[in-house]
């Protein structure tokens, strides 16, 4: 017996690579300085992005740090955007590189401790590790390396074809096919031990 | 010793190929998938794994702070405040260069004008002397724009080099000029721009 559900297949269809419409609309406006335009790109994306920024960092503030310097960077090379590509894909290459850049000189990214460091557990503490210990993606970030869970989290978490994934992560096509499959491979394993 | 692969083998292949490439596949691959148990239960426990990690992405994604997004776009517009970039020092050199660089075309462009002309004539003699006047006011402009900024900026530079040799050029133009063009009269005088001492001296 499997401990998952088969419930949301269809709640959680894999979004249309093509861009909306109204986003090309927005990048031009933004580009034709309306000052609202780059407001509701801000306001459409920055859940993702964050998500994203706080998956790389299990940070609060880190993820909220870079997730300002992404819009920020964002909208200073704006005019370099492909409006052909949806403007997630590109708003997550560059979180990525942010948060690359923000551990290079620091220890590796996978070494950085959660948020809170305290020894003894506190009530609060130790009901959020039950919350983490029902959570699937709190167990892959224990069970895989740091790569795995990127392109895992990339591929099903934010939804993204292997193509995309592949060009977020600057892998190939293949690459991330067989990252996953390992990852899968290892979670299954780490879930259900024989 | 067998060749045939063992089932387990088999599997592991099957599995990795599905994996890299999805899609129908060969008639070798769906047949041993719908004869494995083993294979069926694995590729079922992988689309469940799939849904509950889309699932759980959902449930415990962390939420933003609160005014972030406010946070956001108070960035961006200090940013666009402040990211007018200073002018470098340099281009105020550029600046320099680019008036010595006009005087000189104008010079070039004035001479051909006046030769075309054809040889001092009683009636051409007002021109000429226009001719001569605005080559001087050149002089004057060249000296009061280039010369100070170039002399703060730095000490010993370049550009002064390159002012002496724009001054002895426009000196023999204008001379040229006066030569040949000006009435001959004991009463011209000799062509001596004004302050072109102040232009070489420093």
């Amino acid at each position: 017996m499997t401990m998952f559900s088969s419930a949301g297949s269809a709640e959680f269809a894999s979004p249309s690579p093509e861009p909306p419409a109204d986003e090309a609309a927005l990048v031009q406006a933004t580009l034709a300085e309306d000052p609202r335009a780059f407001e509701t790109i801000v306001h459409l994306h920055h859940r993702r992005v964050f998500g994203f920024l706080h998956q790389f960092t299990r940070h609060q503030q880190d993820a909220e740090d870079l997730t300002q310097q992404t819009f920020l960077k964002a909208y200073q090379s704006l005019h370099r955007f492909d409006c052909r590509r949806p403007l997630i894909n590109w708003l997550l290459t560059i979180a990525r590189h942010n948060a690359l850049n923000h551990f290079r000189s620091a220890r590796k990214w996978e070494e950085v401790p959660e948020q809170t460091a305290s020894a003894a557990p506190s009530p609060a503490r130790s009901a959020e590790e039950k919350d983490l210990s029902e959570n699937l993606w709190a167990r892959a970030r224990r069970l895989l390396s740091p790569r795995e869970f990127e392109v895992l989290w990339l591929r099903f978490g934010e939804e993204l074809s292997i193509e995309e994934t592949a060009k977020i992560a600057g892998l190939t096509q293949t690459h991330v096919k067989v990252l996953v499959y390992r990852a899968r491979q290892q979670l299954l394993k780490g879930i259900n031990p024989p | 010793m067998s060749t045939t692969p063992s089932p387990r083998f088999v599997c592991r292949v099957i599995r990795l190929w599905h994996a890299v490439l999805p899609g129908p596949g060969g008639r070798g691959r769906s047949r041993h998938i719908d004869a494995c148990a083993d294979c069926r239960q694995f590729f079922h426990a992988g689309d469940e794994l799939e849904s509950a990690l889309r699932r759980d992405a959902v449930r415990f994604a962390p939420l933003p702070p609160e005014g972030i997004e406010r946070r956001i776009m108070q960035a961006i517009d200090r940013s666009t405040r402040t990211a007018r970039p200073a002018r470098p020092p340099l281009a105020l050199i550029w600046s320099g260069a680019a008036i010595v660089a006009a005087a000189l075309i104008a010079s070039f462009v004035l001479y051909p004008t006046l030769l075309k002309r054809g040889g001092p004539t009683p009636d051409s003699s007002a021109d000429v002397n226009d001719a001569v006047a605005m080559a001087t006011s050149l002089t004057s402009v060249l000296k009061n724009s280039v010369a100070p900024s170039a002399r703060t900026l730095v000490a010993d530079n370049p550009l002064q080099h390159e002012l002496d040799s724009v001054y002895s050029d426009t000196r023999s133009a204008l001379n040229f000029l006066a030569s040949n063009f000006l009435p001959t009269s004991p009463t011209t005088p000799t062509l001596q721009p004004a302050g072109a001492d102040a232009i070489r001296g420093s």
